[in-house]
Order: C-alpha cells, then structure tokens, then sequence
C-alpha cells in the first residue's frame, strides 16, 4: 500500500540519517541521562524521598528529551526541499509525518525505553517494580511524541525554526504530564498497572494519535505555501 | 524503458498572476503548452521564474488567472493531476548526511521503484562512481546532477525544473540539455525557470 511504503521509507530514512550524522540519536538519551543523573543527586541520598521523585523525574526527562529532538524534526525537510518536493508531486504528506514520527519514536522513544532500568536504580524502585513502571513510561513517550510532532508542525508553518515548540506543545503535554506522573507513581507505589490515571493516559494518547497527524499535514501545507 | 508519455498531457495557462508575501511578482501570463514541447521561462534575478514555477506545480496560490492541466484534453483538478509532475527546486532535496546511493533508496521507496533503476540512472546523469561519496561532500555540479537523477528516478512526463543548470559547467549543460531533449522526443513535457540557453527546441516564455 502506498501510504505503508511512503511511513517505511521516510522513517527508514530518518533513523539512517540519525546514525549516520555524526551520532544525532544520542542526543536525546545522553540529556536524559545526565537529567536523571542530577536530579538523583539534588534529591540526595534518602530512599523515600528518592522513590517518591522518581516518577516526576522520569517524566520531566522524557518531556524534554522528546523535545529537545522533535523541536525541529520539520525544518531539515524544508530547508533542503524535501518536504515541497513531496508535496508538489502528491506524495501522501499523511505518510510522510507518521514516517517522521515513527523515525521519532525509533530514535529517541527506544533508548529511553532501554535506559529505564539505569533510572530504577538510581531511584531505588526496584527491579520488580520495573515492568510495571514501563508501559506508562512508553504510553507517554508516544503521547509526548505526538504533541511535539503538531508543535513542531505548526512551529516551521511559521517559519519559527523550533524556537516556540516548547510553548506550543504545552497545552497538549500538560495534561498528559499530570496523569502520567500519577499513573507512573500508583505503578510505582502499589504495583497498579490499569489504574484509572493509567486509562486516562491511554484514551489522551488515542486522542492524539487521531487529531495529530492530519493536523500536522495541514499546517505543514499552510506553510509550504 | 516503457514510454511514460501515452498519455497527452498538457497545460493551458490565461492571464496567471501570483504574490510573494502579499506582493505582486508576476502578472498576466498566457501560454499554452503540451507534450513534446520544452518551454523555457527566461528573466532576470526576481522576474518571478520561481514563483510563477512554483504557481504551476500548485505550490504558490494563483492570484488572478486560470490553469488548467489536462490529461488527453480531460480537464484535471491540480492535486488529481500532480501525480505526473517531477519537480526539480531551487534547493535540491538532497539529505548531505546521506550516501548519493542512500539519497536515491530514499526516492526509489517513495516512488515505487526498484533500486535496480539507480545504476543506469546515475549514469545517465555522469556521477557513476560517486555512489558511496557522502552527498555532503559533493561539488555543487554534482550536487545538482544528483537532484536531476531524481527526476529521471520519477518517472513522470511533467518536468518542472528550477535552474537545472545552476552552478553546472559547459558540459554538464549540454548534458542536461541533452537529457531535456530526450524527454520531449518521447512526448513529456518540460518546464524549466532559467536564465541561460539550453540547447534544446523550445518556445520561450519572457517574463519581467
């Protein structure tokens, strides 16, 4: 199908292109673990106060992490003509962002997911406690993923080259911030996979995967013009 | 290669008029061109080439005016339509993080093509041998000849190509030239913004 082939070849792309450029993928990961690293060392050594930080932590670092690499995932594309290009010759721009994102989810979302357990220890969640912390942890990568994809479409349309996706993306990551921390934190403290935060997350996280795509297509189109 | 070109394509274009962030850059355009025929749209440095380009890919509004693309006189809406066109811009679409080979996997996927295609094309437009330089480190010719195998790769019988020969040498332009030539005579059509001669039969378009 043509919008399959279209998604594999752009996030094929992507994540080639982010091994390759001198080690762009790190960047999310290396300021997450420096982020992780100091806020464990702010938070000192006591075991409660660490284990009651943990979940705000994690969440911050994702936050920003994403963001820092989303912030401009649009701009390259303009800057060398890729994205008029697909455009003007009705290449399906629908393809072509959730390409961008899945590249995103790749590059970024799967070495978060791989340093989780790094952070657990910092923590003092435990390793038992770490399969249950992690589904909300990739739920929010994906919600987090995706409203940074909408900022940052509308963010190039104005030709802000990333400077206000931060502020754009707030009004969607917000919400998902605050019952994704409680959400983290239930799992944390009683071992509570499905709780109501949990369910919260996930319907705001299917929410955004319905509005974000064809929202960024259309913003993206405003500003090729 | 089968012939893309079965079909008659052509364009009709009456009085077009496009702005530039609200100004007017070019106005009262009229031509009607069809397959087989090369036009080159000649004018100094902010005649409005690009943009009156860009207005007929349907990227930049059209201010006043009608175009109307047709497929064997069958009138066709733009967005219908633009699955012909092959659009070489200003910028060159190239990743320069990216092999010369991996820029072209990228649009082999996109268009649908199998990667087999590549070494005939790369050929066709002189950077065989290049295949694994980084396209970062390429000479703006090359860079440009890169841009250009695309539009080979595409496969369409609409050409729509910004400067083609920027920063190419006498050579490379015949080759471009050359490479135009053989699109019209297998019954594509080309449109090419640009401020020198090529040596292909045309008509000419003077715009500014």
């Amino acid at each position: 199908m043509a919008l399959r082939r279209i998604v594999r070849a752009v996030a094929q792309r992507d994540v080639v292109l982010s091994l390759a450029g001198g080690g762009g993928w790190l960047q999310g990961i290396v300021f997450y673990a420096v982020f992780v690293a100091f806020m464990a060392f702010a938070f000192g050594p006591g075991e409660d106060a660490l284990r009651r930080a943990a979940a705000p932590t994690i969440w911050l670092a994702t936050l920003f992490a994403i963001q820092l690499a989303a912030s401009e995932m649009f701009i390259e594309d303009i800057q060398d003509g890729s994205l008029q290009t697909l455009a003007v010759e009705q290449t399906s721009l629908l393809g072509y962002v959730i390409g961008k994102l899945a590249g995103v989810l790749i590059i970024v979302g799967g070495p978060l997911i791989v340093a989780a357990p790094i952070v657990s220890i910092m923590f003092a969640v435990g390793a038992t406690n770490l399969a249950i912390l992690l589904p909300s942890v990739a739920m929010g990568a994906l919600a987090l993923s995706l409203a940074a994809c909408v900022a940052s479409a509308i963010n190039a349309a104005l030709q802000g080259g990333g400077r206000f996706t931060a502020i754009l993306a707030a009004p969607l990551s917000i919400p998902v911030l605050i019952f994704g921390i409680d959400a983290t934190s239930l799992a944390i403290e009683s071992s509570q996979i499905w709780s109501v935060e949990m369910q919260f997350l996930t319907a705001m996280t299917l929410f955004l995967m319905a509005i974000v795509p064809g929202f960024s297509v259309l913003a993206l189109r405003l500003g090729l013009e | 290669m089968k012939s893309i070109c079965s079909d008659k394509v052509s364009l009709q274009c009456d009085e077009v008029a496009c702005a530039r962030g609200g100004v007017m850059v070019v106005g009262g355009v009229s031509f009607a061109v069809g397959g087989g025929e090369a036009m080159l749209i000649f004018g100094a440095n902010g005649a409005g080439k690009s943009s009156l380009l860009g207005a007929i890919a349907g990227r930049i509004p059209l201010m006043e005016g009608t175009l109307n693309w047709a497929v064997n006189d069958d009138v066709l809406p733009q967005r219908q339509f633009a699955s012909n066109i092959a659009m070489l811009s200003h910028d060159g679409a190239i990743k320069t993080g990216l092999s010369v080979e991996q820029n072209l996997l990228f649009w082999c996927r996109i268009y649908n093509k199998p990667r087999t295609d590549l070494a005939s094309i790369v050929e066709r437009v002189k950077i065989s041998g290049l295949e694994h330089r980084r396209a970062g480190t390429l000479s703006a010719g090359q860079m440009r000849r890169l841009s250009f195998a695309r539009i080979l790769l595409a496969d369409r019988p609409v050409w729509l190509l910004d400067e083609p020969t920027a920063s190419i040498d006498d050579g490379g332009r015949a080759d471009i030239s050359a490479l135009i030539g053989g699109h019209i005579s297998d019954g594509g059509l080309a449109i090419v913004a640009t401020h020198e001669a090529l040596d292909v039969p045309h008509r000419s378009l003077r715009i500014g």
